[in-house]
């Protein structure tokens, strides 16, 4: 099932499969480790409108919503 | 030679940039503690070589500010150290591999190599050197190991002949990775599970609030004692007779010895006689020192433990309601001790628009620990409800600025998009460096100033040059402000150094409501020369003279309103 990065649930995990946006975007995400194709695992929301916080590997990174709002993973 | 450290953010190249030159660099335990560059030297087998610590960065292709400084660097160099987090080998092994594709000559140092063992990951460097074909070296740049193997190592550097597509870069990491890299399932540790509780808002606010609340009390109670029972103490039995003696031999200069020592009749009043000697050195030395060590102690143990980026996202949606995100509560925490380090610290925000709302709420909300050092001694004697009026106020018009702020500066304000550490236990020798640091920088900056200000003020009211001006400014003081004239002499010292002006007050004798106004406006209508300079620096001439005017007019707007609203109650 697919889902929007923001929409996921706590402890959630998934594969990032899609990436809306553009070029810029990509290149910071990939920085990050953040590919398609890579499990991330939602490790906590804040409010509605905050940022999320995603585990990959033995990191955390913090997402904000709109960004987060452009990423499409296929939960598990 | 030119030497590079290059690796992602937070991998500890400073630390190792320190254990190579002997260079104090300020680490922390956040992304972006060095956004600036410092170059070092370091010698290997009696010649001398430089050594540049380059700002983190995840890529070549440059994605911020920090990381265009660092590709711009990379042109200087004649070889790289290449410092590798162990225990995120894959993420650092992008960055190697685009060093290996621009044929550029390193060694590589797998940093945090202990913390990786700890932690369940076990790398298998001698097969990672093979398939490179460039030598890696495990460090621990805390304790040391691994570092004089590196230095040896940087007399031959040579470039790697791995081969791979570029477009598949993260496929080729997973293949060295499976080869290379043996992975122990750990059951959850207390640090993995409090990195949980920290940052989910139930629980993460709470703690959250606890350790604010922890922080001021603690600043607070170690600050008193040691004013009460080691400042105190030394300037009465040590300096007072040193004064007494000196004060006797200048008895017939009466110029010099007022200049030097105040109103000093029978008994000394070191807070209010207003010499150079006496309140100048009393002031910074024997009540604001106290705070900032204190203050900046407890902040190192936040900074090395990897607390403050989960601050950062805490934080995040309320500062979005100031246009700003969760990363500027960093300079906003550091300009609680000292407003200049605060904006130095607007460099890790990226855009314009950021950084001049940071600066201005910084300057205008954001009270310095000097200045709260003399507020929590002139204010706290009436009790509690004075200060709470003063920082609730302070409060409110952060939120309120903030928000005017966001809907009318031009620019965009990023989301925040961050790496978050792991909690690493603050080891005292980093926090002791830290904060000898800051405090080193503390009295360089303030003494000065200091004793400028109290010479200032002795010259000003000896030559009754403050008489026109009080005169012009009276109206707007006496009938705005509830303030007698007199304090128009503080608001000019106060642009010297804030404390300075809290202790020109005393003699004032106000009311309490009077004290309140006064220090509001203090707080708000302008930083201090020091941290206005650099300012200046960082947003620029004609962004920072709009910043003073919002300064400006807030103090007087909230000054004027904050006297109408205490006379009713």
């Amino acid at each position: 099932m697919t889902k929007i990065l923001s929409e996921m649930q706590r402890a959630e995990k998934g594969i990032i499969k899609q990436i809306r946006g553009g070029k810029e975007l990509l290149a910071r995400m990939d920085s990050l480790s953040l590919y398609i194709g890579k499990e991330i695992e939602l490790v906590s929301k804040q409010s509605k409108r905050g940022p999320v916080v995603v585990k990959l590997g033995n990191t955390q990174v913090a997402i904000g919503s709109g960004i987060a709002q452009k990423i499409i993973v296929d939960v598990k | 030679m030119n030497i590079l450290l290059i690796g992602n953010p937070n991998v500890g190249k400073s630390v190792i940039f320190n254990r190579l030159t002997g260079v104090d660099v300020i680490s922390s335990n956040y992304p972006g503690t060095s956004v600036d560059y410092t170059r070092g030297f370091l010698s290997i087998s009696g010649k001398r070589h430089q050594l540049i610590d380059v700002p983190g960065t995840y890529t070549l292709e440059p994605t911020c500010k920090a990381e265009e400084i660092a590709v711009e660097l990379l042109k200087e160099g004649d070889v790289v150290i290449n410092v590798i987090d162990a225990t995120n080998l894959e993420r650092s092994l992008n960055l190697t591999l685009q060093l290996i594709k621009q044929k550029i000559p390193f060694v590589a140092a797998l940093n945090l190599f202990d913390e990786a063992e700890h932690t369940g990951i076990f790398i298998d460097v001698e097969k990672l050197e093979c398939i490179l074909n460039v030598t890696c070296i495990p460090t621990c740049a805390l304790t040391g190991v691994g570092i004089s193997k590196l230095v040896n190592s940087l007399e031959e550097v040579k470039v790697s002949d791995f081969d791979f597509d570029n477009e598949d870069r993260w496929n080729t990491i997973g293949n060295i990775l499976q080869e290379i890299q043996h992975i122990k399932h750990k059951h959850h540790t207390f640090l993995e599970a409090l990195r949980d509780y920290s940052i989910k808002p139930v629980t993460g606010i709470p703690i959250l609030l606890i350790i604010l609340v922890l922080m001021f009390l603690s600043i607070r109670f170690v600050s008193e004692g040691i004013i009460e029972h080691i400042s105190n103490p030394l300037f009465n039995s040590l300096w007072t007779p040193v004064l007494g003696k000196l004060s006797a031999l200048l008895q017939n200069n009466e110029l010099l010895s007022k200049l030097l020592f105040g109103e000093f009749n029978t008994v000394l009043n070191y807070e209010t006689s207003f010499g150079l000697l006496t309140t100048g050195l009393y002031i910074p030395i024997g009540i604001v020192l106290p705070y900032v060590f204190s203050f900046y102690t407890i902040l190192a143990l936040m900074e090395d433990s990897g607390y403050l980026p989960r601050v950062a996202v805490m934080m995040d949606t309320t500062m979005h309601k100031a246009g700003i995100h969760g990363l500027s509560i960093i300079p906003m925490l550091l300009g609680l001790g000292c407003n200049v380090p605060g904006a130095l610290a607007t460099r890790i925000l990226e855009t314009r628009k950021e950084k001049f709302i940071t600066a201005t709420l910084l300057s205008i909300a954001i009270p310095c620990m000097a200045l709260q050092a003399m507020l929590f001694g002139l204010l706290g004697s009436y009790g509690y409800k004075g200060l709470l009026i003063v920082f609730t106020t302070l409060v409110i018009v952060w939120f309120i600025v903030g928000n005017i702020l966001k809907h009318t500066v031009k620019g965009t304000s990023p989301e925040i998009f961050m790496e978050i550490p792991p909690y690493r236990l603050p080891y005292f020798k980093g926090i002791t460096k830290k904060v000898f640091m800051r405090i080193k920088w503390f009295i360089k900056e303030a003494i000065p100033f200091m004793l400028f200000g109290v010479l200032l003020a002795n010259v000003l009211y000896a030559f009754n040059i403050l008489h026109g001006i009080e005169k012009v400014a009276s109206p707007l003081f006496v009938h705005c402000l509830g303030l007698p004239k007199e304090a128009v002499g503080v608001l000019i010292l106060g642009l010297l150094r804030k404390d300075l002006a809290v202790g020109m007050l005393i003699p004032l004798q106000l009311e309490l409501n009077q004290l309140i106004v006064a220090s509001v406006v203090l707080a708000i209508y302008f930083p201090c020369v020091a941290t206005f300079s650099v300012l200046i620096k960082e947003l620029g001439i004609r962004d920072m003279l709009k910043s003073v005017l919002i300064m400006l007019i807030t103090a007087i707007l909230v000054g004027t309103i904050l006297n109408q609203v205490l006379n009713l109650i």
